[in-house]
């Protein structure tokens, strides 16, 4: 049962800030932003918490039978681009892994994947929606084909190269790669095309626990796609991934860091872990414009909506905090110190 | 005459003896009488602060082991004290641990070995009370141990117990002064063993769960007619209990977290399937469905006689405490690292003291509280250093010493937990969790 609703309000300086303490003593691991509509979701215990941003419907939570699903923990979430689906990644940790895709709003199973393997880490779906891909606990990465017309998932690709789990995953916009991060401090680029790995950047020194794809406005003049990556060794890098470089090294965090998100005007990132912090990074420099005391617990997922005006946090605890941003971040390097 | 069981400890206290003694009445306790203890207890304090480590991992060498023949080799020492083992290198440079530890040699990057660990109680019971709780023994007062702390702190919201013991506690790995429902959770049974089921948790053979619902229903009617004729503030949620007991009983969470047979056999060969191996596994499992602290027990440590002989080989050739130690030991802390837990979950590795620099006449070392090891990885310690040292014979600390107070008070505060706090017990009187620690330097 969700606890209560707003916890309470604060204002920090442009930065208006909203708690929601919904499942005691569940770390929130994912949260993610519907594409069209002003709700985030994030992960529970046999369920998913829906939270409207506009509070034109009260907070609802989606269970799932444990015992049917297989899904006894949730790890990752993530919005089909349409909006009409979520999928959810999880499982039995060393016994099995689990997909789940629901049928959005009203959360209706439409899939259920079952993997005898270990549980899943980590889950993406590809920009045009055709393509699922999962991190395992063992390693692995899977990648599926979703076809709506019959909401049937078909193994296409198993991935290998990750000597540990794999910690995050994301598709570049054209689909046609796949970036993951592991708990082997690895980077790794593979080409769905060709179902091979493309390059292994080892220049982090901790676990890879978080990437983030710098989307399309802030590349649209035909430049490589942008990564970030987050690390337990209290850096964020930001990479080419194709061409192989890394751009930038963000240091000065002082901390071990757990997610990475890119605000979808492209020139801000945001960044949290250990110490509760949510760091503002000028994405075009290596300079931390803000530092927001946001949480007492680690925080473990962070996401931005999808119109750049909230900024989702989650932590170890189980509360979710919801950062309006009411400035254009393009502004935030003047408006505030570093 | 019954050959004695290399489980026993010297001074003959089994667990037997021990709840004969009355002392452990929280272990035997069935579940609901567990649970309901949580009505005395009082309401977690905010003593909590932000953690470096979400969950602890206490791997107990029951007995003592030897530190001259693990962790704090002296090979230049005349012969009566260097003993027959040979240090060999591990992947930090200057850092040498015995022979029988390959695989150990390989993760201790991951790993701060504490060689100064030192008191003065030479007694199993004392030193275990002295190790587990951070409190020198007292005879008017049994201090909690770290894993009760843990859970009174943590609460006991969740479906799975917040502090579980493999397969069951030892002496003073209670809760102590705290209320019994802050004991451990003892699975009860060798989960190496093949049929092993996790007592309380699976219902007798006998018992179907349609009989466990017509008894639970049959309660909960009671209950209602108990709540209808009198109120008073313990007897009221007593059904609470119940439900938590058959939560526990029913929950697939539960079921899946304890299903050690469904991991592959290449995670099962990582750990090896001695009894320490395969409790080390279940930690993992437990840990990763959310339980904050697990403590293994393994017991045969306490080696006064054939030391050279029983560490490596025992009965035949490595089936000895070393080998099953260095395969569950590294398997464990192998495995949290890649599956990226190792950074959230503190893992140690100790006994209650370390053995006699001279060998004895029969072989074997005897106990020797004046120093020890420990060994501690994960949850925010800083792996790759050795924290203190002996002198040329292992005799004591010859710098950096560090007390059973400085462990207890930097594990606490690893786990977010303040040491000094204060817990106001039930007649009043404010106790702190651990008097007297400080920070073990250079541990994060």
């Amino acid at each position: 049962m969700i606890r209560a609703v707003a916890h309470g309000f604060c204002i920090y300086g442009f930065l208006l800030f909203m708690q929601v303490s919904a499942l005691a003593g569940t770390p929130i691991s994912d949260i993610a932003f519907h594409p069209s509509e002003p709700t985030a979701v994030w992960n529970g215990d046999f369920s998913v918490v829906a939270h409207s941003m506009d509070h034109s419907s009260p907070n609802r939570k989606i269970h799932f039978d444990p015992l049917k699903t297989g899904m006894f923990r949730i790890r990752g979430l993530t919005f089909h681009p349409n909006g009409k689906y979520l999928a959810l990644a999880g499982g039995s940790p060393g016994t099995k892994g689990s997909i789940l895709i629901l049928k959005w709003p009203t959360g209706e199973v439409v899939a259920n994947q079952h993997l005898d393997s270990d549980w899943l880490t980590c889950i993406a779906f590809s920009h045009q929606g055709a393509q699922l891909a999962v991190g395992s606990g063992s390693s692995d990465i899977l990648v599926f084909e979703f076809m709506e017309a019959d909401h049937s998932l078909d193994q296409k690709q198993i991935l290998q190269g990750h000597a540990g789990s794999v910690m995050d995953l994301l598709f570049n916009e054209t689909d046609q790669w796949l970036v993951s991060g592991g708990s082997d401090r690895s980077v790794k680029i593979w080409n769905l095309e060709q179902g091979e790995l493309h390059r292994t950047y080892a220049h982090h020194t901790g676990i890879v626990y978080s990437t983030a794809l710098r989307p399309s406005q802030a590349n649209s003049a035909g430049l490589p796609f942008y990564i970030a990556t987050a690390s337990t060794d209290q850096t964020v890098r930001i990479w080419q991934p194709e061409i192989g470089r890394m751009v930038r090294i963000v240091r000065n965090h002082h901390t071990e860091l757990f997610s990475v998100a890119y605000h979808p005007s492209g020139n801000w990132i945001a960044s949290a872990g250990k110490d509760g912090v949510i760091r503002y990074i000028d994405a075009n420099s290596d300079q931390i414009l803000k530092s927001i005391e946001a949480h007492d617990d680690w925080i473990y997922a962070l996401s931005f909506s999808p119109n750049g005006k909230w900024l989702a946090s989650g932590d170890w605890k189980g509360n979710v905090q919801f950062h309006q941003v009411s400035s254009d971040p393009s502004q935030e390097k003047t408006n505030t110190q570093p | 005459m019954k050959p004695r069981s290399s489980l026993f400890r010297c001074d003959g206290i089994n667990r037997r003896d021990f709840l004969h003694a009355g002392l452990m009445t929280g272990l035997g306790m069935n579940m609901a009488d567990l649970l309901r203890g949580r009505a005395l207890a009082s309401a977690p304090s905010s003593a909590t602060r932000s953690a470096k480590a979400k969950s602890c991992i206490l791997i107990w060498l029951d007995g003592g082991p030897s530190h001259l023949e693990t962790f704090d080799l002296k090979p230049d020492a005349p012969v009566e004290i260097r003993g027959e083992f040979k240090p060999i290198a591990t992947d930090v440079p200057g850092i040498r641990i015995s022979e029988h530890l390959p695989k150990t040699a390989r993760i201790m990057k991951h790993v701060a070995l504490i060689r100064s660990m030192t008191h003065a109680f030479g007694n199993h019971n004392t030193g275990s009370h002295y190790l587990l709780t951070g409190n020198k023994p007292s005879p008017v007062l049994e201090y909690p141990s770290m894993g009760s702390i843990y859970a009174q702190q943590a609460g006991l919201e969740k479906v799975l117990p917040p502090y579980v013991a493999i397969p069951e506690g030892v002496t003073y790995a209670g809760s102590g002064y705290l209320p019994a429902t802050y004991q451990p959770f003892s699975l009860g049974g060798d989960p190496s063993k093949p049929d092993f089921r996790v007592r309380n948790l699976n219902p007798p053979a006998s018992l179907s769960l349609q009989r466990v619902e017509r008894r639970r229903e049959m309660q909960q009617f009671l209950d209602n007619v108990k709540r209808s004729t009198e109120e008073s503030p313990i007897d009221t949620p007593l059904d609470t209990y119940y439900e938590q007991a058959y939560a526990l009983l029913t929950s697939p969470e539960s079921q899946a977290a304890f299903a050690l047979e469904k991991e592959t056999p290449r995670a099962r060969e990582r750990y090896g399937r001695s009894r320490i191996g395969t409790g080390c596994l279940m930690a993992r499992r437990l840990v990763e469905h959310g339980v904050g602290f697990v403590t293994i027990v393994d017991k045969g440590w306490d080696m006064h006689t054939q030391i050279f002989k029983n560490m490596p080989d025992a009965l035949f050739r490595g089936s000895g405490k070393l080998p099953s130690l260095d395969q569950a030991y590294s398997g464990l802390i192998t495995d949290l690292h890649e599956r990226g837990l190792l950074d959230s979950t503190l893992v140690m590795l100790m006994g209650e003291f370390g053995r006699t620099p001279k060998i004895n006449d029969r072989a074997g070392r005897d106990h020797w509280p004046r120093a020890g090891f420990v060994c501690m990885a994960g949850g925010g310690v800083k792996g790759g250093q050795v924290i203190g040292s002996t002198d040329a014979y292992g005799e004591a600390p010859s710098e950096n010493p560090v007390h059973p107070e400085d462990l207890a008070w930097s594990t606490l505060s690893l786990l977010g937990i303040q040491p000094d706090f204060a817990y106001q017990a039930p007649n009043g009187r404010p106790i702190q969790w651990v008097k007297g620690g400080r920070t073990i330097e250079g541990l994060t």
